[in-house]
């Protein structure tokens, strides 16, 4: 620059009529800048600090401040100048713009990325906030964001070449290396002498594989820069990729990339576990639903049809062969009804729970799935499954006037919950023995099938000799069976429901069960 | 940094015990590439399971502190064939939390998958698998990436693109990587770590380990009978 005034004595007049005038805050802060021109900072600082006590809440002065103390290199005390600012006039968009920068300078992205997005919505946005937006969203991980952020700078500015080159580079990060390339020529139609340009295309054509391409852009990024390092390092690099000797001299001069200081993580705490398996979970759900029922709506509508057919035809024909009346209610149907879906709930998520062992369950290669995440996605599915199966039986029972919803919703409720969790728990027994004993699979197969009989589905245990029903009461899922009745039914309340005997059952078979896969799980591990 | 503290792996084979750590205590620094380096079978990629906490030690701990390691990348394997490839990086980016939409997004471009993208993992050959794996890898960000055998993404061109894709990773993520090509572990790795009978030795310079490796490879062969 030429023809700058002489801030010096522009300086000299400023502070002559701030010191006639001590009490008139815009005239102590025209010094203040006068003095900042002049580069006269701690003077500066002092005059700006004046009109600040002056009117603790002067907007002008609080941004002249930051302003300076910015200048000063005092950064963290000018963010606190200009939040307190932003306090007092939250629809300064320029303000946002300057604490936004200096927010960014200072890698505190999350913060950056508020005050900058509230600039480029504003009336006065600025194409340069919108390439620091762009900037700061890459840096939090939103790169298509900052992709649309570097474009709106690039269509604001269409002839400024870092935004440009900005724009290309983050298409570049995207993979989107063909569009990048475009506005990479750009650019260099735009300045054909600049080394940048030409360093980025070497790094686009790289990306894009074109390596001789790639190599002659980073010799003229050499030649137009002169002796940079960083240039000669990636020439190094391309003429490495291209299995080249370098011509600079050292056999293999490219370096490993710089690296910034990062931030860590800060360390996990119990919630965050919390969330993290409840994340694990539902995705494990939504692929299960995905690759189980395939791709249509109506995959799921036969996953609940398919046991409601089960459910009609076994109700019917036993309903047809037997004309006496119900051990309890007035429809012999609905009795079967009732014992068979709190039945096939059990087998179908004991089984489920189960099947978590699969040993070519790929998702056990991610790490961060862990086998009791599989299995109680798979308890949670089943549930939500056989809830609406229940739900459409019982509702068809409504229909055709016979008693659909339980006399007792709340005990119903209780009672499938506790079949569910006892459900879940032998589940997770069965996984450990069938880990251990991979025959045991065709063994419980046949135990539940010796279950199906003994849990009091087509008869009710009032109707056995004594001696059987002594022996048959020890059955937890014929105590859940009967637990629901009590619940369904009006006034049934067999003397051989024992509700906390059911429970121990439920807190045994979870307890051990998700006890023993735990203490074995390093040697459940599958090889590849 | 990821510790290994007293850590104990072994494999029962046909032909015994084969032991893959024996009481190995040692410290891995962030911000520095390691490659590691052994005789075929000497457990590096069961060691990269170890890390990614695929596997579990017999003995001992490892910690990853708060980083986010990757999953072990190189083989297919934790893709599953009835979904697509879509369907796919969606689950990982529902499992560790990353944007969906950016995740699908970048993988679609990155893989140059075109159409199978939207069509089952199944029908794809394991060129396009390993393709999809390292963009999905990619696609969410890690700390560490593990990676296994680089050299098994098919042609040439992709493979230069992915190992670009991470060095411009590196500035904010450290890569961790079992290879037999020196000349690629050389452009990621500044440390290198030899595992030999159950023992890890890390080096401050790779060169160094590549070194040592390298000698006792020479010690191990049989001496080649010469014919005059």
């Amino acid at each position: 620059m030429t023809d700058t005034p002489d801030y010096q004595a522009l300086a000299a007049e400023a502070v002559a009529a701030a010191e006639s005038l001590p009490y008139d805050v815009p005239a102590l802060l025209h010094a203040a800048m006068m003095l900042l021109h002049a580069r006269d900072i701690p003077a500066a600082k002092r005059f700006a600090y004046n009109a600040l006590t002056l009117d603790r809440t002067d907007a002008p002065a609080l941004r002249t401040l930051s302003g300076i103390l910015d200048a000063a290199g005092e950064r963290r005390e000018a963010i606190l100048i200009a939040n307190e600012l932003v306090k007092i006039a939250p629809t300064d968009a320029e303000v946002r713009l300057h604490l936004g920068a200096m927010l960014a300078a200072e890698r505190r992205w999350q913060e950056a990325l508020e005050h900058l997005s509230a600039h480029v919505v504003s009336t006065v946005a600025t194409p340069l906030g919108w390439r620091l937006l762009s900037s700061v969203l890459h840096q939090s991980g939103h790169t298509v964001r900052a992709v649309e952020a570097a474009r709106q700078a690039t269509a604001a500015d269409p002839n400024n070449i870092d935004y440009r080159l900005n724009l290309a580079s983050l298409l570049s990060v995207r993979g989107l290396h063909d569009q990048a390339l475009t506005e990479v020529q750009t650019a260099l139609a735009q300045a054909p002498e600049n080394a940048l340009v030409w360093r980025v295309l070497s790094g686009v054509h790289t990306a894009l594989g074109q390596l001789g391409q790639a190599l002659e852009a980073a010799e003229r990024a050499v030649e137009l820069a002169g002796d940079d390092a960083g240039y000669r390092a990636h020439l190094g690099y391309v003429a490495g990729l291209c299995a080249l000797p370098v011509a600079s001299g050292e056999p293999s001069s490219w370096s490993l990339p710089t690296r910034q200081a990062r931030e860590m993580r800060r360390a996990t705490t119990l919630s965050d576990d919390i969330v993290t398996r409840g994340r694990v979970i539902y995705a494990i759900m939504l692929r299960d639903i995905r690759t189980r029922f395939g791709h249509t709506r109506l995959g799921y509508f036969w996953a609940i049809m398919e046991p409601i057919t089960h459910l009609m035809t076994l109700g019917t024909i036993f309903y047809a062969l037997n004309h006496g009346a119900p051990p309890v209610g007035d429809n012999l149907f609905l009795f079967y009804i009732t014992g068979l879906v709190p039945f096939l709930m059990f087998s179908h998520v004991s089984h489920d729970v189960m099947s978590a062992a699969e040993t070519n369950n790929v998702m056990l290669q991610l790490p961060i799935v862990k086998r009791t995440d599989i299995m109680v996605a798979h308890a949670l599915r089943q549930f939500a499954t056989e809830l609406c199966v229940g739900i459409v039986i019982f509702s068809i029972a409504g229909l055709l006037g016979q008693r659909g919803v339980p006399a007792d919703p709340l005990t119903a409720l209780a009672a499938v919950t506790s079949i569910w969790l006892l459900a879940v728990g032998v589940g997770a027994l069965n996984l450990v023995v069938v880990e251990m004993f991979p025959s045991y699979e065709t063994i419980y197969a046949a135990m539940l099938r010796l279950m199906y009989v003994a849990s009091g589905i087509y008869y009710s245990p009032i109707a056995m000799p004594d001696w059987v029903r002594e022996v048959l009461v020890w059955n937890p899922i014929l105590q859940g069976i009967e637990f629901f009745r009590s619940g369904f039914f009006r006034q049934y309340e067999p003397h051989w429901l024992d509700v906390p005997y059911l429970l121990t059952w439920v807190v045994a078979t979870i307890g051990i069960g998700f006890a023993l896969e735990r203490s074995l799980r390093a040697r459940m591990v599958v090889y590849t | 940094m990821i510790i290994l503290d007293r850590v104990h792996k072994a494999y029962r084979t046909i032909d015994g015990h084969q032991v893959v750590l024996q009481d190995v205590s040692a410290a891995i620094h962030p911000g520095r590439g390691l490659g590691i380096l052994g005789a075929n079978g000497a457990g590096k990629s069961t060691l990269i399971r170890l890390l990614a906490g695929t596997e579990r030690p017999d003995a001992g701990r490892i910690s990853r502190g708060s980083q986010a390691v990757s999953f072990p990348l190189g083989f297919g394997g934790t893709m599953h064939p009835k979904l697509s490839g879509l369907e796919n990086v969606k689950f990982l980016a529902r499992l560790y939390n990353a944007e969906e939409r950016e995740a699908i997004a970048y993988v679609e471009t990155f893989a140059e998958l075109g159409t199978y993208f939207r069509m089952p993992v199944g029908t794809y050959s394991s060129g396009m698998r390993a393709r999809l794996a390292f963009g999905a890898c990619l696609a969410i960000q890690f700390d560490v990436y593990l990676i296994d055998e680089v050299t098994s993404v098919g042609d040439e061109r992709f493979r230069v693109k992915c190992l670009d894709a991470f060095r411009q990773r590196m500035d904010r993520a450290d890569v961790i990587m079992v290879t037999h090509d020196f000349e690629t572990m050389r452009r990621y790795c500044d440390t290198g770590a030899v595992l030999r009978d159950g023992r890890l030795t890390l080096f401050d310079d790779l060169e160094a380990a590549i070194d040592d490796h390298a000698r006792a490879m020479r010690d191990n062969l049989i001496p080649v009978m010469e014919f005059a």
